[in-house]
């Protein structure tokens, strides 16, 4: 898959998932914040990135993906 | 494999809010639990075990599984909380004497929250078996 | 009252298709010996027992929960014989014999339990 297309379908789902509008999400905005995920909701954030992606983040890899941009790089190394 | 009191090992809840008396199996990521519903159980009314029992039965199993873990580390069992349940669909409402096996399955985990399916089918006297529940359940674990 | 004095009803209110009351959940109450033996925290089951209650309340008929579509728990909450809880109860849709809830239980601002469910 393209890095474009990773990222147009990373804020497609997440915007859809988590009701906000897509244009607020920028590569350098924080996802928790942006998508106001709390401990709860950031387990379905999980599990939506593995339906659409077959990609499984780790717990332990979670701290690493703070920014959309980290997210967009991290499914682009497993896709 | 483990069952009655030796449970008491797993899990942090004591009578009378015990909902699960027996631990079949466990893996990495899944765990077969079980009830057998008493007279005096709770959250029996009119016969049948309430949908709260069921839902703590659920969570109860979630918490012997994760607890599992705890106990062969020699360690005390982890408190977990209910965080959510979502798309739970309950069939019916199990008679005293039945006897309750629950499937569950760790579906993700983030930080503290580990997500689990679950399916509890349901064994009541002189009848087959059925499925009486199923959801999905977000158990928030603390250190 | 399922769970023995699990709470306790101070005031109701109804208007359209909300109803709304006031609850204390009693630090006596027996659930607590073993939820937890070190820290008393109300078992979320029990919150979602006490709105099917007060939904046959509402309502005036018994209800069986079918099904929950989510039920969400945000906070811990302690039993206290004075911290006045709201619980309430809106009804989103009536037919044939299945009602659909949106209910929540708060104090104040805090909301501990916000629950979407089908009732029959």
């Amino acid at each position: 898959m393209e890095k474009s297309e990773i990222i147009a379908k990373v804020n497609h789902v997440l915007a859809e998932e988590f009701e906000v509008e897509e244009s607020i999400i920028t590569p350098d905005a924080n996802i928790k914040n942006t998508l106001q995920l709390d401990s709860l909701s950031l387990v379905d954030m999980v599990v939506l990135i593995d339906n659409e992606f077959s990609v499984k983040i780790p717990s332990a890899d979670l701290v690493k993906v703070p920014t959309f941009a980290d997210l967009y790089d991290y499914l682009a190394q497993r896709v | 494999m483990l069952t009655g009191e030796a449970l008491y090992d797993l899990i942090p809840q004591r009578p009378p809010i015990v909902m699960v008396d027996a631990l079949w199996s466990v893996g990495t990521d899944n765990a077969v639990t079980g009830l057998t519903i008493a007279a005096d159980n709770i959250f029996v009314e009119n016969g049948c075990l309430r949908e709260a029992g069921l839902i703590e039965h659920i969570a109860q199993s979630a918490a012997a599984f994760s607890g599992y873990d705890a106990f062969s580390k020699g360690l005390p069992p982890r408190l977990g909380y209910i965080g959510e349940i979502k798309q739970m669909r309950i069939a019916g409402l199990p008679c005293v004497g039945s006897r309750l096996t629950t499937r569950l399955q760790v579906v993700a985990q983030a930080g503290m929250v580990t997500l689990m399916s679950a399916k509890v089918e349901c064994e009541a006297p002189n009848t087959e078996k059925t499925v009486v529940a199923e959801c999905q359940i977000k158990i928030f674990m603390t250190e | 009252m399922l769970i023995d004095n699990f709470y306790k009803v101070l005031s109701s209110a109804h208007e359209d298709n909300e109803w709304h009351f006031e609850v204390v959940l009693p630090v006596s109450c027996h659930i607590y010996r073993g939820h937890f033996p070190e820290q008393p925290i109300a078992p979320g089951v029990c919150l979602i027992e006490m709105v099917r209650e007060l939904s046959e309340q509402a309502i005036g008929r018994p209800l069986r929960i079918t099904s929950i579509t989510k039920c969400k728990f945000s906070a811990l909450l302690l039993p206290s014989d004075t911290d006045v809880l709201q619980v309430n109860i809106r009804l989103l849709s009536s037919n044939d014999n299945e009602i659909t809830i949106d209910a929540s239980v708060c104090k104040q601002a805090t909301t501990y339990t916000r629950m979407q469910a089908m009732l029959s």
